[in-house]
């Protein structure tokens, strides 16, 4: 039989009764509009932290102690005391590491920094004054940690944009002075706002010269006297020298610290790619739980669905019986229940993406508490729930339709 | 000679009700030939039903043989007994059994629906409401008809894929005696100007005198079937009838009192 027939049939079916039509599909359309709503935030959510990552530059790798685990990077590394500041004087190599740029070593302890009456918790880097330019950020006001702060471990700090505005806020913080673990720094610089919350945000964080902070702030050791590092942050020379560079640096401090050619590293370099994939593959596994959990209401919508076919069947049982006498097959009356139990699920689908997506647009950009949400719609999505309702409709419309077709057409002309 | 119609051979039909047996057919034998008006009468429960559903492809036998144009329908597949339905085979109900919330017109439409490669299938309706001078009321829904017109729609819908072969269950068993030869009118020109064979189960002699041959059931079984000279149905002029085809509800070659055309008349003595 004609396929637009079946379609054309099962509209006017569906079209007769659009009160319960419409009730029918509210479990669907609630189900697809919270998968697409909630994909939307993820999705979201997810190239904020990628656009983040992204933004420090495709071209650096980094350097943390500690051995790598299966699949790459563990929110745990770091916390080895490995890696020291003579590694990442020996990787600032031209002659071993030619396709290294620039070496920016990095300590980090969190410390309480006061201001007169305010104060406020702040994750202090001791860096070097190839850090900035390492890692690309610009400063917003004020001048850099150079190489003479280091030298003569000034007390001078730069302070993020976050920092900056909770201990001076409206207050130009330049000379000011601030207090940290006790003791007297003076304000230089003010990095530029780099914006979104969480995740190692540069806003949250201040800036001290690397050996003040050894010496002046939480310094350690190795127990050969080494001044231990958290992070050495290596630039290439470009993306494409990338893994070169990684080789080099792997080759270097492999001979430095004595590893033999069977044994692990007891350090980890990684690049913004790597840390781009892990992140995306938790949040995708996220994502993926959301819309489990969506999806159960989609199941309830089938449910739905089943029980409004199946007492379709049962008020329609004398129009079955005229169909049967006037030609038609088991196969097509299952075919016209199917496709309207289909239809009538897809009809859902397609009003919940609608909803689902005004509700990601309504979203989108506003904060709720301390969190901005980014939606992203994609139209995969969309497709992939028109695609799920309609195949919930066409599996819990199988066993009605089912009921339908098997109806002896005798018992159902004779239905009053 | 040609090959009857339908032949009935010993023809039963058992059904099991707890652990008695009930015989509706009990060895029914018939053969009726193309183009015959045939009135099927007897008492309730005689299998008058029982008999139609089978001859209607929609119940088989649970013994002896129907050939249905010579061919042996209990050993057809459910499909291919559909596909019979839907070709050779109309139908005409005592309760219209139309779709309520469906036009008159796609309620005729419907009979055309599982037959493929058919175009202008709402002309063909068009044209089958028409017949029964309904074209007026084609966008109406079976609430909005009286008895009469329901039935009158009915009968379009059996006779719109143009079949050999039209079935009527007590056709007239719901309506006043007017509305009752109106339709009696229309069902006897479906026979006399087309040549279809007509097979109409019935209470009302009257309705029955309007044939031109009358099987009696009984207990199942035929016990009397003879030929009469059919009364012709003249339809009613009134009220009930349409505006516009005030003086028939047929086409105008009805009024003519029921020329045969293009058909030949069968010969009763021929059998
Ligand atoms: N589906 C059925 N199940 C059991 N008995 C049936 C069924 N259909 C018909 N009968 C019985 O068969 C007999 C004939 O019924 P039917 O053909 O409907 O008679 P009629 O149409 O002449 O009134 C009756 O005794 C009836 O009770
Ligand atoms: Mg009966």
């Amino acid at each position: 039989m004609n396929p637009l027939l079946i379609l054309n049939t099962a509209l006017s079916s569906i079209g007769t009764n659009k009160l319960r039509a419409g009730l029918t599909l509210l479990g669907i359309v609630i189900g697809v509009a919270a998968v697409v709503s909630l994909m939307a935030i993820g999705r979201g959510a997810q190239e904020t932290v990628t656009s983040r990552i992204t933004a420090l530059g495709t071209n650096l790798l980094f350097v943390r102690p500690g051995a790598a685990t299966e699949g790459g990077f563990v929110f745990g590394q770091g916390t080895a005391q490995t890696l020291t500041l003579k590694d990442a004087l020996a990787i600032d190599d031209r002659v071993f590491a030619p396709d290294v740029v620039a070496v920016a070593p990095e300590t980090s302890t969190g410390l309480q920094i006061v201001a007169g009456s305010q104060n406020t918790f702040a994750t202090t880097l001791g860096v070097t004054s190839a850090w900035l330019g390492v890692r690309n950020i610009e400063l917003s006001a004020g001048r850099p940690i150079t190489p003479a702060d280091v030298a003569n471990e000034l007390q001078v700090v730069v302070l993020g944009w976050n920092v900056a505005e909770r201990l001076f806020e409206s207050e130009n913080p330049i000379g000011q002075a601030v207090r940290l673990d006790g003791r007297r720094f003076m304000v230089i610089g003010v990095m530029e706002r780099r914006g979104g919350t969480g995740f190692g945000n540069i806003d949250d964080q201040i800036l001290v010269p690397l050996t003040t902070a050894h010496f002046r702030l939480n310094g350690s050791r190795t127990p050969q006297g080494d001044i231990t590092v958290n992070t050495i942050n290596v630039q290439a020379a470009g993306t494409d020298s990338l893994d070169a560079a990684r080789a080099q640096v792997e080759n270097l401090l492999r001979l430095r610290h004595r590893i033999d050619l069977n044994d692990d590293d007891d350090f980890t370099v990684t690049n913004q790619q790597d840390t781009i994939d892990t992140l995306e593959s938790t949040t995708d596994t996220f994502v993926v739980f959301l819309a489990a959990v969506a999806g159960i209401s989609l199941v309830v919508g089938g449910i739905g669905i089943m029980n409004i076919m199946l007492v379709s069947v049962t008020e329609r049982t004398r129009e079955i019986g005229v169909r049967r006498a006037v030609g038609a097959k088991r196969r097509d009356i299952l075919m016209q229940f199917v496709t309207e139990a289909t239809l009538l699920s897809a009809a859902g689908g397609l009003v919940g993406i609608a909803l689902g997506s005004a509700v990601a647009r309504a979203i989108d950009g506003r904060t709720f508490g301390s969190e901005t949400f980014q939606t992203v719609l994609n139209a995969d999505v969309a497709i992939y729930a028109l695609a799920v309702s309609a195949a919930i409709g066409l599996f819990f419309g199988i066993y009605p339709a089912a009921r339908a077709a098997r109806l002896d057409p005798i018992e159902a002309l004779r239905q009053v | 000679m040609s090959t009857p119609v339908i032949e009935l051979q010993e023809l039963r039909r058992e059904f099991r009700m707890g652990d008695e047996i009930v015989h509706a057919l009990d060895g029914a034998s018939m053969t009726i030939e193309e183009g015959e008006m045939v009135a099927i009468v007897g008492r309730s429960g005689s299998g008058k039903s029982t008999l139609m559903n089978i001859l209607g492809c929609l119940d088989t036998p649970t013994g002896g043989r129907y050939l249905l144009n010579g061919e042996d329908i209990t050993e057809l597949s459910d499909d291919r007994l559909s596909e019979i339905r839907g070709q050779y085979l109309g139908f005409v109900f005592q309760n219209y059994n139309l779709l309520p919330r469906v036009s008159a017109l796609g309620n005729v439409e419907l009979a055309l629906h599982y037959r493929s490669r058919r175009k202008n299938k709402r002309a063909l309706a068009m044209e089958a409401l028409d017949r029964v001078g309904l074209a007026h009321r084609a966008n109406h829904r079976p609430p909005e008809l009286s008895g009469g017109e329901q039935q009158r729609v009915g009968i379009a819908r059996a006779l719109v894929s143009d079949p050999r072969l039209i079935l009527a269950d007590e056709p007239t068993g719901n309506l006043d005696s007017r509305s009752s030869e109106l339709i009696m009118a229309t069902i006897q020109s479906l026979n006399r100007e087309d040549g279809r064979t007509m097979v109409i189960v019935t209470h009302d002699h009257e309705v029955a005198s309007a044939a031109n041959r009358i099987i009696s059931l009984e207990d199942g079984r035929v016990v009397d079937d003879r030929r009469i000279e059919a009364r012709t149905v003249v339809s009613p002029v009134g009220p009930h009838s349409a505006p516009g085809v005030a003086t028939s509800p047929l086409s105008p070659k009805a009024v003519d009192g029921g020329a045969v055309r293009g058909v030949t008349t069968p010969d009763p003595q021929g059998l």
